[in-house]
């Protein structure tokens, strides 16, 4: 053997003679058993999570099948339904038929309109101001109904012939004398009633207005006579206020 | 008492059940290969410990990766242990060291009673000295060192773990044993040596 090749030879068996010692010195190395302690715990908290999956997924198929179960039913009972809203449409359709609007009463309707109407707030303030100036000279002063009649009737110091109203009743002037209106207006009211109002103070009171003011309500005027003043019944309540107006054209 | 079944693969299956007695059996045949081949390639016992745990606990929860066919269950434990230190090493890199810490690894052993002291002492002293010198290995030589030299295994159980072939497990632990001899030698000539030498074998 040459001699550079006993040195090589001699180099490998020093390296391999310091990894043997290495070798048996870690030769009993272990990992302890704290880790050893802790993977058990793991592992038991494993099992224990996948046991607790599979009994929801149990759970969760048992769920499912009456699910399934209860589709079939569901559905029974929304085509029950489709069918009798489907019946009911075409009975109700039939029954609507035979009265439907004819032109006259769609005519009637429209001229009801102005009724449900409610007066603009300046027409209502300007009706308002005009009561309270002239409510001192009180033209006339009845009731709006019959039972306002009658307990206008029974006020001490009113008259029978002032406490009748309604479309039969003569419109008096502030002369005293009685003057039958041509044409009426329906009352229209003025504000819109806070809570159940009694009917107790009521009081209808016939003045003279700006015809204009017939304008502010939708009613028709003739511009001839537009520089004239119209005769109106205002329904005065109790705080002064205007309830309601009826226009009475000559 | 129930029979814990033989098969590396029954085995997992029965750890994933939850068998206690199954994972008693994998972790007394290869826990002390895997805390060892963590031990000797990072320098310290709490690195090891924790890659031994990690691994395992992989083991537990994702062994579904393991295929008999393509190697044994030891080889595809320290392949875990391998990533679980390559990427402890990785986060570890951006600390520096405590004085003292890096001697935790060998200080444990103590003499036996019987020995000479002295002898004893020079013993010690030699296996730290290869203890450091594996420890400056590169990487990719210091686990073939280990996997081969120090855990005895063959050249193919280490390729399985390093998922290279035997081949390069051979040319690299004939590299290694090369740098290792000037390493040792280096040691004996001084410690300014052994840096010098070293940073020329990294480079």
């Amino acid at each position: 053997m040459k001699p550079d090749e006993l040195l090589e030879h001699e180099d490998e068996r020093t390296v391999s003679l310091a990894l043997a010692r290495l070798r048996d010195a870690y030769a009993d190395e272990q990992a302890s058993p704290v880790t050893e302690e802790r993977l058990l715990n793991e592992l038991r908290r494993a099992a224990h999570e996948a046991a607790g999956k599979r009994a929801g997924l149990a759970l969760g198929a048992r769920q499912g099948s009456a699910w399934r179960r209860a589709v079939p039913f569901a559905l029974a009972a929304l085509l029950l339904v489709a069918c009798g809203f489907v019946i009911w449409l075409v009975l109700y359709s039939e029954s609507a038929t035979p009265t439907q609007l004819t032109p006259a009463a769609d005519l009637k309707r429209v001229k009801d309109v102005p009724k449900t109407e409610v007066a603009p707030k300046a027409v209502a303030n300007e009706a308002n101001r005009a009561s309270t100036q002239q409510k001192t000279a009180s033209q006339l002063t009845t009731t709006a109904s019959g039972s306002r009649d009658r307990r206008a009737a029974r006020r001490p110091g009113t008259t029978k012939a002032l406490a009748r109203t309604g479309r039969d009743a003569p419109r008096l002037s502030a002369g005293g004398t009685s003057e039958l209106p041509a044409q009426e207006s329906v009352f229209i009211p003025t504000m819109v009633p806070v809570g159940r109002e009694s009917d107790y103070g009521l009081h209808l009171v016939r003045m003279e207005l700006p015809r204009k003011t017939m304008m502010s309500f939708g009613l028709p005027v003739d511009p001839r006579q537009l520089s004239r003043p119209v005769k109106a019944d205002l329904i005065i309540g109790p705080d002064g206020l205007t309830r309601a107006i009826r226009f009475v054209a000559q | 008492m129930r029979e814990v079944p033989g098969s590396d693969s029954e085995l997992l299956r029965a750890i994933r059940s939850g068998d206690e007695e199954a994972f008693r059996t994998i972790y007394s045949r290869l826990q002390g290969q895997a805390f060892r081949f963590a031990l000797h390639m990072t320098g310290s016992r709490t690195l090891a410990e924790d890659a031994v745990q990690e691994t395992f606990l992989a083991l537990i929860h994702k062994s579904e990766g393991f295929d008999a066919v393509k190697g044994s269950l030891a080889a595809f434990v320290l392949g875990i242990v391998r990533n679980c230190v390559l990427r402890r090493l990785k986060q570890e890199a951006a600390f520096v060291s405590v004085a003292g810490s890096e001697a935790e690894a060998g200080d444990a052993r103590e003499p036996a009673a019987d020995s000479n002291p002295l002898t004893e002492l020079g013993r010690s002293e030699t296996v730290k000295r290869v203890r450091d010198a594996v420890l400056s290995l590169p990487l990719h030589y210091r686990e073939v060192v280990v996997l081969c030299e120090l855990e005895e295994k063959s050249y193919e159980e280490a390729a399985q773990s390093l998922g290279c072939s035997p081949g390069t497990v051979r040319s690299r632990l004939h590299r290694a044993r090369a740098l290792l001899l000037t390493k040792l030698k280096a040691i004996e000539n001084g410690p300014e040596m052994l840096k010098a030498r070293s940073r020329r074998c990294l480079a």
